[in-house]
């Protein structure tokens, strides 16, 4: 077995445990985004193609006649178009998942408080 | 859950739109007022994390699935308001670019699948950890089990919109959805505790932030 930990930064002494160290640490969102992109690849490829429990309800009690067509398409389904299978899911998985971070941190941008002190 | 348009009536889909309005237009306010910029990366991997859950349909029983709504967690780790932006954002996003549910019906949308959860479903993770002996000791259960109930009342709130829209009888669709969220609701209670976890092992200072309450800025 060879060690688990690649020796951390155990400069802890009397360091407050707010400011964090390490790549893991520093980097964490991008860990975080990897996560969510990785999430989207296995849904492509795990996820259950049944129906959801709104969906399911809708065809037992006949009302899933009453959906419409969108007016407009543009990655229907979590599929590109004209890209067929598994890859076409996982394309279109990974676009949602830059869109809704870039989206959100732009939000966030522009409604969260600068600390005062900060340059930058 | 996404409802796609035709599901619900105009009546009834104006009156969700305007109550998700009221919502997100307070949430910004609040937003602005309170958020910590230092939680802006959180906010946006939190976004990022709970639309590629969504994908991720579990199986339930024999031919349905259910999927993680993810309003209590985006609750519990950026704070109600903050965590009501980042679900209005995913859902809109699934309805314009992915046709996962309807743009009429999208206010519906965003109520039941997040509001119900990141303000209902936050106030009773905050009543729950009182009950365990606060945050620290009993977050994780009492988001769980906030989580869960989340899934189950915002199906509940479907049904009733449903049935309000004279789409199915109300009795009928109030037992259906409730029932199968019932257990698609432990999906949403198990994901919520992991991810929770993960941040909680990972980086505790993150979720400091959520309460952080910084002097006001000078004008």
């Amino acid at each position: 077995m060879s060690e688990s930990s690649p020796a951390p930064t155990s400069t802890s002494a009397g360091t407050p445990d707010t400011a964090p160290k390490g790549f893991l640490a520093r980097y964490w969102w991008v860990v975080g985004l990897a996560i969510a992109g990785v999430i989207a690849i296995l849904a492509a490829n795990f996820a259950s193609g049944d129906p959801d429990g709104l969906d399911s309800v809708s065809i037992e009690q006949g009302f899933h006649t009453t959906a419409q067509q969108p007016g407009f398409e543009i990655l229907p389904g979590y599929t590109i178009p004209g890209l067929d299978g598994t890859v076409s899911t996982i394309i279109a998985g990974l676009v949602g998942v830059a869109i809704v971070f870039g989206l959100v941190f732009v939000l966030g941008r522009l409604l969260a408080r600068r600390r005062k002190g900060t340059a930058d | 859950m996404h409802a796609p348009d035709g599901f619900l009536s105009l009546p009834i889909a104006a009156i969700m739109w305007i109550l998700t309005l009221v919502a997100i237009g307070i949430s910004v306010k609040k937003t602005n007022e309170t958020f910590d910029e230092r939680a802006i990366p959180l906010m946006g991997v939190t976004a990022a994390f709970i639309f590629a859950a969504q994908m991720f349909s579990f199986q339930v029983v024999g031919g349905t699935s259910g999927h993680l709504l993810g309003g209590v967690l985006a609750a519990v780790l950026l704070g109600p308001w903050a965590g009501t932006l980042v679900m209005a954002a995913v859902i809109a996003v699934q309805g314009l670019v992915f046709q996962d549910g309807g743009l009429v019906v999208m206010g519906a949308n965003i109520f039941n699948m997040g509001v119900v959860g990141t303000l209902g479903g936050y106030a009773v993770y905050r009543a729950l950890c009182g009950v365990f002996g606060g945050e620290q000791r009993g977050g994780i259960p009492a988001a769980g089990i906030a989580a869960w109930l989340s899934v189950v009342a915002g199906a509940s709130a479907m049904a009733i919109e449903l049935g309000l829209s004279g789409t199915t009888d109300i009795v009928v669709a109030l037992t259906a959805m409730a029932g199968i969220h019932v257990l698609i609701g432990i999906g949403e209670a198990l994901v919520t505790m992991a991810a929770l976890t993960f941040v909680r092992v990972s980086r505790p200072d993150l979720l400091k932030l959520r309460d952080a309450r910084m002097a006001p800025a000078a004008a």
